[in-house]
């Protein structure tokens, strides 16, 4: 095996194993991101929950003003 | 000896190609990154621009202009994809930051709705006095007082429920609060 062939074998490891690494980063971050989402979409749905609850009193406060 | 060497030399020129590819796609998605970091810079803008008062059961103006303008034009937050300069897990990082702000905003409006609530029973009891003076006065029939006693029977329903919804909706944003420093402290 001359020079050139080690080399670029060298070079061909890191790259594959660079790679990998990345994937890897990727694949956490994503899972990462999914989990964030679920937790912003369990924040919409109480604040909707909310949000119509108060309408409703809002409405029924209204209604006890006219008596 | 010699077929060995050609096959890493072939080898190495595919993950080289394929490595440019990959930096040349990185470049449009940081290109897309930046146009959608303008277009919230602009969003910002306008946010800034808009004022008003808070009314019981109504959100502020600006959280729904927020809503309506993505309703409208379809424009996420690019969850999953890079935000700005942002990366892997520095965006993530990002992006945990980001949600860990509006649970802080979402648990300071069920604050101001509990100063709704609040108010709403002050409400309750001067109709409750009211309806009480008027019938020691007599100027009340039965009838009339049992449909004001209803309608404030039904206030008091509506102020119940909101208020346990608050209590709910706290709860459950203090334990995503917990879930998100356990993904924030993974990440």
């Amino acid at each position: 095996m001359n020079l050139l062939t080690r080399v670029l074998l060298v070079f061909l490891v890191l790259a594959i194993v660079a790679c990998r690494d990345t994937k890897k980063e990727e694949e956490e971050t994503k899972a990462a991101l999914s989990k964030i989402e679920n937790i912003e979409s369990q924040v919409e749905g109480i604040s909707e929950e909310v949000d119509t609850q108060a309408n409703e009193m809002e409405s029924a406060l209204k209604e006890l003003d006219s008596i | 000896m010699k077929v060995f060497r050609h096959i890493v030399i072939m080898v190495f020129v595919m993950v080289l190609s394929s490595g440019t590819t990959l930096i040349a796609q990185g470049k449009s998605k940081e290109t897309k990154g930046k146009e959608k970091k303008e277009h919230k810079e602009k969003k910002v803008k306008k946010e800034g621009e808009v004022d008003g008062d808070y009314k019981i059961g109504d959100r502020s103006k600006l959280e729904k202009e927020d809503k309506a303008s993505k309703d409208n034009k379809g424009q996420g937050n690019a969850y999953g994809k890079h935000k700005g300069e942002l990366k892997g897990r520095a965006f993530g990082q990002a992006r945990a930051a980001e949600a860990r702000k509006k649970l802080d905003d979402e648990f300071a409006v069920l604050e101001e709705r509990e100063r709704d609530v609040r108010k709403g029973k002050e409400r309750i009891e001067e109709a409750r006095k009211r309806v009480d003076k008027e019938k020691e006065s007599g100027v009340l029939t039965e009838d009339k007082e049992k449909e004001k006693r209803g309608v404030i029977e039904k206030a008091e329903k509506e102020l119940n429920d909101l208020d346990e919804a608050i209590k709910r909706g706290k709860e459950r944003i203090e334990q995503e609060k917990e879930k998100l420093l356990k993904i924030y402290k993974e990440s």
